[in-house]
């Protein structure tokens, strides 16, 4: 074998074993940043985890119950469908009713005001 | 030409080298056959880190998928004494003591064993690690557990259960579903480096299985309107305790379920034995009126009577045997809806002479007194009742009107809630489905129908009678503006010394609402309330109250569900 066939040979070896030493220890490396980037993401998830725990014992029935009824002396109560009266009219709303009739009277006027007095129709007034 | 000149110091020379290099391959050999495994574990304890991954406990939910129970994270404090010194012991007590408020003498104590590794204290509160974690004390270290978390308290805490430190399963569905809650454990195998720091390089990984979530029938804010109506009168009857259970009659769902006293599942060593047995299932008493229903049923079944039948009432004296029978109110004649409505012993007694001891004992066996009702309640009981055989001559003055008999709480509502359900027997049950963490359904209740106790027309004519026992009778207190209801007064004597008691009773209403079409059947049972004790007063107004804020609530429901 040549001197210079065997220095290119062990040049070649020599770059490649360099080139994966360098390799694992970049692994490491992120390996290192990653922990890192996973204890504060743990952090998070934990902080995240006792805020949620606090809002679920805050909405809980128990806790909301307590607050609105548990006093004998509340005034709150469950909502009831005998408390709400429900008004039905054939010709709608009153702004509509202003539109149909300057409708009929046709013109400029008419459709400004028709415009004007667009709004949904409303069925329920609770009291 | 050197060899040749001198071959003595040569020899030496190459002698020694030999000598040199099998040394060394001896000690490789030594290293590499004989040590090999001993080594070889060495250095994978050095670079490798197995932990054990804890799989997510499954939470409990009501029907709405309101959470009852679920995990949080918290901290674990652990001690090394090895390598601590007797003056960072002795400092490390008085500090950590003073945090947790853990006796000094007991973290004394840990800190004595000649072990690395001395648990201090599991699962504290996170002020409390946050401060001792700032104090950086040498050799106390933390770990990462989960602790069972409740947010509603002591919310149906009887059904729910709770889990030990462990997180196993003691009571309730906490221990009847913790096959399905708790989950497998994992395993991760991480590289450490040269300090013995865990890197983010897994060898190997089996990933844990999280536990399964229970889906319960119970809803959350039934239950809250139920415990609510109870502790009213728990507190202004001072009883010594009581039960309500809230069921759709039609599906057997438990809406609502409560005992008093209680507890809190995330403290129950705070609580005794007493308060955490679930009563509604364990505890067997002597029904009294409520049982009426039993006789009136069956004597409408078998043709015996009619609503509008007459019945002396002996102006409240009879002689049964060698005893004699009274009514609270002495009545001359009533019909046989007005025996009922106003709970005459005398008049049901009639009753049950006229269709006899055997037909009386058959419609109890069909409401399934004597027997589980198979709710899957730990503890649940039998209770008692006597078969014809062994009655005595005054047992039919007794056992008609619910004495010589022992219910539970539960029994009781599968009567009445087989009555609002137009004569058929629903088994109760509490648990509405199991799902795994991808949402998959793996187990179903279901509404299961038991036995047809009544026919239909039957069932319609007990409903109307009962109904006027809210309207007329004994329970006008249960009445409502705008729903109708219908059920049965208890005033039942207990059974003290041998002999019943004038002064303890157990108050009871069962009942069911509205009548045409019944949403809710209710049992409320109040233990030795006084000073009051009918049924009708001390625990009609819990089964209004109950009756109107769940309906009330259900009605809300409905209207949000149904909105475009």
């Amino acid at each position: 074998m040549k001197i210079s066939f065997f220095l290119k040979v062990m040049f070649v070896v020599t770059f490649m074993a360099v080139l994966y030493i360098h390799l694992q220890m970049k692994i490491y490396d992120f390996a290192y940043q990653g922990k890192v980037k996973q204890q504060r993401i743990e952090q998070l998830a934990e902080v995240n985890g006792r805020v949620h725990n606090d809002i679920l014992r805050l909405q809980s029935s128990d806790n909301i119950g307590r607050e609105l009824l548990g006093n004998q002396d509340s005034k709150f109560q469950f909502a009831s469908r005998s408390r709400v009266i429900e008004v039905a009219s054939e010709n709608t709303t009153l702004p509509e009713m202003i539109a149909h009739g300057a409708q009929s009277t046709g013109g400029f006027l008419s459709r400004v005001v028709s415009l004007a007095f667009a709004a949904p129709h409303e069925t329920a007034l609770s009291h | 030409m050197y060899f040749q000149k001198h071959p003595t110091r040569t020899g030496l020379v190459f002698f020694v080298i030999l000598f040199g290099l099998s040394i060394s391959i001896i000690k490789l050999s030594m290293i590499q056959i004989f040590h090999s495994s001993f080594l070889t574990d060495k250095a994978d304890k050095q670079h490798n880190h197995v932990v054990e991954l804890e799989p997510r406990r499954g939470t409990i939910y009501d029907r709405n998928m309101h959470a009852l129970a679920l995990n949080v994270l918290m901290y674990s404090m652990y001690a090394n004494p090895m390598i601590m010194s007797d003056e960072e012991k002795s400092s490390t007590v008085t500090q950590i003591s003073q945090v947790i408020g853990m006796s000094a003498q007991a973290i004394a104590q840990k800190l004595e064993k000649s072990k690395h590794f001395a648990w201090i204290a599991r699962k504290i509160p996170q002020e409390a690690y946050e401060k001792l974690k700032g104090m950086k004390l040498h050799g106390i270290g933390f770990v990462k557990e989960s602790k069972r978390f409740y947010p509603n308290g002591a919310l149906a805490a009887h059904v729910v259960g709770f889990a030990n430190i462990d997180n196993v399963g003691l009571q309730g569905v906490e221990y009847e579903y913790d096959k399905y809650l708790h989950g497998t454990r994992g395993m991760a195998e991480f590289l450490r480096d040269a300090r013995q720091r865990d890197l983010l390089l897994e060898k190997d990984f089996i990933e844990p299985k999280d536990g399964e979530d229970v889906v319960l029938t119970l809803d959350e804010t039934i239950q809250f309107i139920a415990e609510n109506a109870l502790d009213k009168a728990f507190k202004k009857y001072n009883a010594k305790a009581g039960t309500i259970i809230v069921m759709d009659p039609k599906t057997g769902e438990v809406l609502a379920f409560a005992n008093r006293p209680t507890f809190r599942p995330d403290a129950p060593d705070a609580s005794s034995v007493e308060s955490r047995t679930n009563r509604a299932v364990a505890f067997v008493y002597e029904p009294g009126s409520v049982f009426k229903i039993v006789t009136a049923s069956g004597a409408l079944e078998e043709g015996a009577f009619k609503e509008e039948d007459d019945i002396f009432c002996e102006n409240g004296h009879y002689l049964v045997g060698n005893h004699i029978l009274k009514d609270a109110h002495p009545k001359g004649h009533l019909t046989f809806q007005e025996v009922v409505e106003e709970s005459s012993n005398i008049g049901v007694t009639k009753i049950a002479q006229k269709i006899g001891a055997n037909k009386v004992y058959e419609y109890a066996r069909r409401y399934r007194f004597g027997m589980k009702t198979n709710i899957g309640m730990m503890g649940e009981v039998n209770g008692l009742l006597k078969h014809p055989s062994t009655w005595s001559k005054t047992s039919i003055g007794a056992v008609p009107i619910g004495q010589e008999v022992t219910v539970t709480s539960v029994q009781l509502l599968g009567m009445i809630a087989s009555v609002a359900n137009d004569g058929v027997y629903m088994k109760p049950y509490y648990v509405k489905y199991i799902k795994d963490n991808n949402g998959a359904v793996t187990q179903v209740g279901h509404p299961e129908v038991v036995s047809r106790v009544l026919r239909k027309d039957i069932a319609l004519r007990m409903k109307n009678i009962l109904k006027g026992v809210v309207d007329r009778g004994t329970a006008q207190l249960a009445k409502m503006k705008d729903i109708t209801a219908a059920g049965k007064t208890g005033t039942a004597q207990k059974v003290v010394n041998g002999t019943y008691s004038h002064s303890q009773f157990v108050a009871s209403f069962i009942g069911f609402a509205p009548v045409e079409d019944p949403k809710l059947a209710i049992v409320v049972t109040i233990d030795e309330p006084h000073p009051a004790y009918y049924g009708g007063v001390v625990s009609g107004p819990v089964f209004k109250e109950g009756v109107e804020d769940s309906l009330k609530y259900l009605a809300t429901k409905k209207e949000a569900r149904d909105a475009p």
